[in-house]
C-alpha cells in the first residue's frame, strides 16, 4: 500500500490518535486497516460482516484512544486485540451464529479440517496451518474462536491441566515459526 | 524465578495474543518491569507479529474508509440533534401502567442511553482537557508574540523622529555576514541597538558595544540574551563611531580588538 502521508514514529502516532484528528485517522487507516482486516477475516469469514467489524474496530480505537498505555504494548498489538475482540463479539451474536457461513466454519472445526476448508489462509492462520493437529486445535479454539481454557477443557473432554500444557506447547511452537 | 525459563514457557506469546488469563496478565505486567529480558522478549514477539501481520494484510473494500470516518465523526458529535429535530407530538398510544413489561424495556433503553452518554462524556472530557491545555499554551505564546510586536513597533516609530541618527555597523573582516544597526538619539545621547544579523554567542561569552568618543573606546553596554529586537544600551555623549566585540561574560574594561565583529562611523 503506497501512502502519501508522512511517516510518523510510534509515539507521534499515539499523539495523533489521542488528538483524534482526520490526519491521524488517514494515516492509521492507510497503514493498519489491511492488517486489522486480515485478523478480522481470520475469525469472521463473511466479508459483509468483516466490514462491519472493521468499522466497529476503528470506532473503538478512536473512543478508547485515551486508555492506550504504551507501557503495556505496541500500538499495533493494542489495535489487533481490539479487532480480534470485536470479531469474537460478533461471532457470538445470534445473528451471526444463524448465518450459514458460520455453521460451515463450526462444522469444519469439529471435523478438524479448518485449513483444508478455508483456502483464505491469511494472517496467523497461515502459520497455524503448518502446526501439528493437537496444537492447531488449541490455537483455533482459543485464538480464533475465543474459548477460555475451561471451555476448551469441557469441549474436548480433556483435563484443564492438559489444555494448559498443550496451549503453552502450541504457543512455543508458534514462536519458533515466527523467530527461526 | 528463572526468568529465561519463564520467557520460554509460552506465556509471552499468550500475553501478546490476548490468550493469557487475568492472573497471568497481572504477573507478566509486574515481572516485565523488573526483568528487562522479559520486556525485550515481549517487544520482540510483538514486532515479529506486526511484521508478519503487515505483510499479510488484506485490503478492505475501497469505499469503506470514508464510511468509517463518517461513523467516527458522528459518534463523536453531540447527539442532541435527534432530540431537537423531532417536534414533540401527542402520543396516540395509551399510557401503560408502570408495572407493564414494556416499561422495563423503556427503563433498560434509558439506562443504556444514560451509560452511553456517560462514557461519551468521559471521552469528551479527556478531549476537552487536552484542548484546554493546548489552548493555554497557544494563548501564552500569542501574548508573548504580541508583546514582542508592540515593543518593536513602538521602537520603529520612535526611531523615525528627526533627532534620531541611523548608524549602520557592517561586519568587519571575517564577519562579513554580520550586521547591526544603532539608532542614536542626538538630543539626549540614548543608544538603541538592533541586531540585524548577529550569530549566537558561544558559551560564557557576551557581545559588548563600544562607542568611540574623542578617539577612545568607551563601554556602551552589554547585549544580553533578551536583546533579540530593539534594545536600549548606555547613554553616550558625542560618539564618532560604534563597534561590537565578543567579550567574556560580564564584559571587559577595554575592547579585545581581535574579537571585533562589527563597526560603523556616525
Amino acid at each position: 500500500m503506497i501512502s502519501k502521508v508522512p511517516a510518523f514514529a510510534e509515539n507521534e502516532l499515539v499523539d495523533l490518535l489521542k488528538t483524534g484528528g482526520k490526519q491521524g485517522f488517514d494515516y492509521l487507516y492507510e497503514h493498519y486497516s489491511g492488517a486489522l482486516y486480515s485478523v478480522i477475516l481470520s475469525i469472521v469469514s463473511d466479508r459483509e460482516y468483516a466490514n462491519d467489524v472493521l468499522q466497529e474496530t476503528f470506532v473503538k480505537i478512536w473512543k478508547q484512544a485515551s486508555t492506550y498505555d504504551a507501557g503495556k504494548g505496541r500500538l499495533y498489538t493494542w489495535m489487533i486485540q481490539i479487532a480480534r475482540n470485536s470479531a469474537l463479539d460478533l461471532v457470538r451474536t445470534k445473528k451471526y451464529m444463524m448465518s450459514k457461513q458460520n455453521r460451515e466454519l463450526s462444522e469444519a472445526v469439529y471435523d478438524q479440517e479448518v485449513s483444508g476448508l478455508n483456502p483464505d489462509s491469511i494472517g496467523l492462520r497461515s502459520v497455524v496451518g503448518k502446526m501439528k493437529q493437537e496444537h492447531k486445535e488449541l490455537i483455533e479454539l482459543s485464538y480464533f474462536q475465543g474459548f477460555t481454557q475451561e471451555e476448551i477443557s469441557d469441549k474436548l473432554n480433556l483435563p484443564l491441566g492438559t489444555v494448559k500444557t498443550r496451549l503453552r506447547a502450541a504457543l512455543i511452537q508458534l514462536r519458533k515459526m515466527y523467530l527461526p | 524465578m528463572d526468568i529465561q525459563e519463564y520467557i520460554s514457557s509460552g506465556v509471552v506469546e499468550a500475553y501478546v495474543l490476548g490468550l493469557a488469563t487475568v492472573e497471568e496478565v497481572q504477573e507478566i505486567e509486574n515481572l516485565r518491569k523488573q526483568h528487562p529480558a522479559l520486556d525485550a522478549a515481549i517487544t520482540d514477539f510483538e514486532i515479529s507479529l506486526e511484521q508478519q501481520g503487515m505483510q499479510q494484510a488484506a485490503a478492505p473494500p475501497p469505499n469503506l474508509k470514508e464510511s468509517i470516518w463518517e461513523k467516527i465523526e458522528s459518534a463523536s458529535s453531540v447527539e442532541t440533534s435527534k432530540i431537537t429535530a423531532d417536534p414533540i407530538v401527542e402520543s396516540k398510544v395509551p399510557l401503560v401502567p408502570l408495572r407493564s413489561k414494556a416499561w422495563n424495556w423503556v427503563a433498560a433503553a434509558a439506562l443504556v442511553g444514560f451509560l452511553a452518554t456517560g462514557s461519551y462524556s468521559v471521552f469528551l472530557y479527556s478531549k476537552y482537557q487536552k484542548l484546554a491545555t493546548n489552548f493555554a499554551a497557544l494563548q501564552k505564546e500569542n501574548t508573548a508574540e504580541k508583546l514582542r510586536f508592540n515593543s518593536l513597533y513602538a521602537g520603529v516609530i520612535k526611531m523615525q523622529e528627526t533627532n534620531f541618527r541611523k548608524v549602520v555597523l557592517p561586519g568587519v573582516k571575517g564577519h562579513e555576514n554580520d550586521l547591526v544597526t544603532v539608532y542614536y538619539d542626538t538630543q539626549n545621547g540614548d543608544v538603541y541597538l538592533l541586531p540585524v544579523r548577529l550569530p549566537e554567542t558561544p558559551a560564557n561569552r557576551q557581545y559588548q558595544l563600544w562607542a568611540i568618543v574623542d578617539g577612545k573606546p568607551v563601554d556602551a553596554g552589554l547585549l544580553n540574551e533578551n536583546c533579540t529586537t530593539l534594545c536600549k544600551l548606555k547613554n553616550i555623549k558625542n560618539p564618532q563611531a560604534f563597534a561590537i566585540t565578543l567579550e567574556k561574560q560580564g564584559g571587559s574594561d577595554v575592547p579585545t580588538l581581535s574579537e571585533m565583529v562589527v563597526m560603523g562611523a556616525i
